[in-house]
């Protein structure tokens, strides 16, 4: 039963392996020269250490690396490819009937499935590890300047890629069950797992818990826990931490930036009552927001298994 | 070994509204070659999905070898053969690595009983499923249900894809099969062509339900064809049951199922070949013959 559900998806086995080396061969040149650049220019001891010029230094870093990786983007196709991937071969046997041969021969059902289920779901997770792998050694770096809360990292590293996986794996397989079509199941299931992952990104990750909100005045040192953290709403506001109006920000700039000094700049946006604005999710809160986004893709994932399960158990002959 | 391989009991599945069997009662005689004839949408390919334990039934109960294959999958799957309508192969394996599954597959897997059969039918082990002609998939799928050793062998449309050539060359390799001994066979096919000199069992099903269950030799025995002056059958009914009764301006044609002896000096008796009584039945109640439903999922 292992060998032919491992025969059933060699194919697709070696095409995430390949997707996987494609990711790999582009980013670990890549990462090995970002590497020795980072010790190379101190950017390491200025951040351990601070000290003159270490503005800088981090500054010209992150710029230069920061969006260096263009496949980065790329990548958030990888999970939901991993989890349409393997879930096929088990499409293509309903679509095809071969599952009539293999629950006539001397394998009952159950045992079937739940062999074919789980040898599927370890497969898609263990490129799924190798994927985290590859992007958490990628931006050690960078995660050390900027951190690791920005979307595009976030969804790169810790737990969460396990749980997109299976609920790309799950929602295909679910909808090419019911369907008995593996083409129409990975492409109604493709937009819909990454409308709903966008979707989670852009309106709900940041609410998962209420955000950090301060309010400082220009020219004062702002939290500590702001760098590295996830940068929701920031920028020049009055006292009650309302964003002032652009031509009224735009207004005072040119007002205070006289050409003197930079302390008299500050000086002269503070007598016009500007402050700054963060909202934000600190770093500290990486593992509770990984947790949650998890949870709710593995829940959804869940209840698509069962679903499928189901209608295999009870529709299909 | 039980005295009969298939037994149903008002047996009946629904799917939504419709019933697509209803009612079915029979018995196939263990050690026999039964076909299972009927137009497309009769109810053949549930009522042999029900016997192998594809799907359970909304009424009544079918027993292969002694057990409900539903129940007792584990006890009744290892005895049976299965070939499924269009005979589904895993394409992108090549003839030895589906051999293999099937030997994973199965507690009891005769691999030089497949190996010798391919062989002398010219199919190479290493050639891809996908590139085989459909009278070879037939072929390599009937192999893999023989290579099972089972007791009990079910084909559903085994030669409906198949050019009459190829349909022919499937017979013959299944009666070499049957030859070799200790195997019932019960196998759906909507064409009746060929069926006779294979098999010597049928079951006729239509509009959902069982029409004809008996040994080929006694249908044909018992079957006439009456013809006369144009006249009314009911004489004849009494005594006879009339299957089919057709008129012409001056003569009438009845199809009669004889109730022993049938002697009348008014009609002239016939023979009738077993095409001929198929059609008689299927022709019989046009009224509620089936819609094309294809109840294949």
């Amino acid at each position: 039963m292992i060998w032919l559900t491992w025969r059933l998806q060699r194919l697709e086995t070696a095409l995430v392996l390949a997707a996987l080396a494609l990711a790999a061969a582009s980013l670990i040149p890549l990462g090995l020269h970002m590497a020795s650049v980072y010790s190379a220019s101190g950017v390491g001891a200025c951040l351990a250490h601070g000290g003159s010029g270490c503005g800088s230094t981090v500054d010209s870093f992150q710029h230069r690396f920061e969006h260096a990786g263009a496949i980065i983007p790329w990548l958030n196709f990888l999970p939901g490819l991993i989890g349409v991937l393997f879930a096929a071969p088990l499409i293509l046997d309903f679509e095809h009937g071969t599952f009539r041969f293999a629950w006539t021969q001397s394998v009952p059902r159950n045992r079937w499935l739940t062999v074919r289920l789980t040898v599927m779901c370890a497969a898609a997770l263990l490129a799924t590890f190798a994927l985290i792998q590859l992007m958490t050694w990628f931006r050690i770096p960078l995660d050390h300047v900027s951190g690791r809360m920005e979307p595009n990292v976030f969804d790169f590293e810790g737990i969460v890629p396990y749980a997109y996986t299976l609920f790309a794996l799950a929602l295909v397989l679910a909808i090419g069950i019911v369907t008995r079509r593996a083409v129409t199941a990975a492409a109604v299931g493709l937009i819909a797992y990454f409308a709903l992952r966008v979707g989670i990104q852009i309106w709900l990750r940041k609410d998962f818990i209420a955000p950090l909100r301060k309010v400082w005045p220009v020219g004062l040192p702002g939290p500590s826990n702001v760098d590295r953290a996830w940068s929701i709403t920031s920028g020049p506001s009055d006292a009650s931490g309302h964003l002032l109006p652009p031509t009224t920000a735009n207004h005072i700039l040119a007002l205070c930036n006289n050409g003197s000094t930079k302390q008299g700049d500050l000086a002269c946006m503070r007598a016009h009552h500007v402050f700054n604005l963060a909202v934000y999710q600190p770093a500290s809160r990486f593992w509770l927001l990984q947790g949650i986004e998890t949870a709710i893709f593995a829940a959804l994932a869940a209840a698509l298994l069962a679903t499928a399960v189901w209608w295999v158990r009870n529709r299909v002959s | 070994m039980s005295e009969f391989a298939l037994e149903a009991r008002g047996l009946g599945k629904r799917y939504g509204k419709k019933w697509a069997l209803r009612d079915c009662t029979l018995e196939i005689p263990t050690g026999c070659v039964a076909a299972l004839v009927g137009p497309n949408g009769a109810g053949k390919t549930t009522l042999l999905h029900l016997a192998v334990g594809l799907t359970d039934a909304t009424a009544g109960s079918v027993r292969v070898l002694g057990r409900s294959a539903w129940e007792k999958p584990e006890v009744v799957l290892p005895r049976l053969g299965f070939v499924a309508q269009e005979h589904p192969l895993y394409r992108r394996f090549r003839i030895g690595e589906m051999l293999k599954a099937g030997e994973k597959l199965n507690a009891t897997w005769d691999q030089a009983l497949a190996q010798t059969r391919l062989e002398r039918l010219g199919i190479p082990l290493d050639q891809k499923i996908g590139t085989l002609s459909g009278g070879q998939q037939a072929q390599v799928a009937l192999t893999l249900a023989l290579a099972k050793r089972p007791e009990l062998l079910v084909l559903d449309e085994p030669i409906a894809a198949l050019d009459p050539l190829a349909r022919r060359d499937f017979l013959k390799s299944l009666m070499e099969a049957v030859a070799d001994g200790g195997l019932t066979v019960l196998l759906s096919s909507h064409i009746i062509t060929d069926l006779e000199r294979v098999c010597d069992y049928m079951i006729l099903l239509s509009a959902s339900q069982v029409q004809l269950a008996a040994p080929i030799e006694d249908i044909v025995a018992e079957h006439r064809v009456l013809s006369g002056p144009r006249s009314d059958p009911s004489a004849v009914e009494r005594l006879h049951s009339v299957i089919q009764a057709s008129h012409t301006d001056r003569q009438t044609t009845l199809v009669v199922r004889a109730n022993g002896h049938l002697y009348d000096s008014r009609w002239q008796v016939d023979e009738v070949d077993l095409e001929e009584i198929v059609l008689a039945y299927l022709g019989r109640s046009p009224a509620d013959a089936p819609e094309s439903l294809e109840v294949a999922s």
